[in-house]
């Protein structure tokens, strides 16, 4: 049977790795951002409705578009080598991105809608 | 296809994902040269099944859940739309990139870079606990047609 291994040397994250975890942390803000704007907003509202014929169709669209800008720009960033973080900086920023992200959106229709 | 099939597809896909973010999360933990491969299988197919799960539900909710939400105002638990079908259906937004983040992640050297194994851990662990909001909140909006109809 394989043992697992467990090296010393330890090799840095990915450029994609870290680049759409950063990606993914921001977008999680920015989704729940967008959720209290719309709801917030009839005028961006109707906007989003009308773009697609459903404010939700628009919503996830702007939401996987962010996500694959920011992914493919932080990528290039540093003529090309993409963001410098450890493994804790990014874990820090996706998971903290998507907590806040989850916390705004329910706390919002928990408590503000 | 009938639309209650469909719905019951969605919901047969995010629990796959849910157990295919497990095996990731499990199999990571143990990662050696024999089963770096399959990691990366797994990831690949939690990814491709959140999309499914995501696609029908989209579908569903923009025609034929209306109807549902109808019934569930006009009953006791309009709550379950209210807050849990409002906060799910964009909670599972940052699901879906969860998912499609993961197999990024598990491209890097698992065996060789801790730091690698770290992400996808934390990765494949959001992917579980997301899933399990999502189907938790799924419950509880079907259980508000469920008592709306009752009522009545």
């Amino acid at each position: 049977m394989d043992q697992p291994l467990k090296s010393a040397a330890d090799a840095p994250l990915s450029n994609a790795t870290v680049a759409f975890g950063v990606a993914l942390g921001i977008t999680g803000i920015a989704n729940a951002v967008l959720v209290i704007a719309k709801e917030k907003s009839p005028a961006l509202m109707a906007a989003m409705k009308a773009t697609t014929g459903h404010h939700w169709v628009t919503h996830s669209a702007a939401a996987l578009a962010l996500f694959l800008v920011l992914g493919l720009g932080l990528m290039r960033v540093n003529g090309g080598q993409g963001l410098r973080m450890t493994a804790g900086g990014v874990i820090k920023c996706l998971v903290g991105g998507l907590a806040l992200g989850a916390a705004l959106i329910s706390g919002f229709y928990l408590l503000g809608d | 296809m009938n639309h209650n099939l469909l719905l019951m597809l969605h919901v047969g896909f995010g629990m796959m994902c849910l157990l295919g973010s497990l095996w990731v999360f499990v199999d990571t933990l143990q990662v050696h040269p024999g089963n770096l491969v399959r990691i990366r299988w797994i990831s690949a197919a939690v990814a491709f099944v959140m999309w499914s799960a995501y696609l029908i539900a989209g579908y569903w909710y923009v025609v034929f859940y209306p109807a549902d939400k109808a019934i569930i105002l006009k009953g006791p638990w309009a709550f379950s739309h209210n807050f849990f079908m409002e906060t799910k259906e964009h909670l599972v937004i940052a699901l879906l990139l969860t998912a499609t983040f993961l197999p990024i992640a598990a491209r890097g050297d698992l065996v060789q870079s801790a730091a690698a194994r770290k992400v996808v851990l934390w990765t494949s662990g959001l992917v579980m606990g997301l899933a399990l909001i999502a189907d938790g909140f799924g419950a509880v909006i079907g259980m508000g047609v469920k008592v709306a109809l009752l009522a009545h």
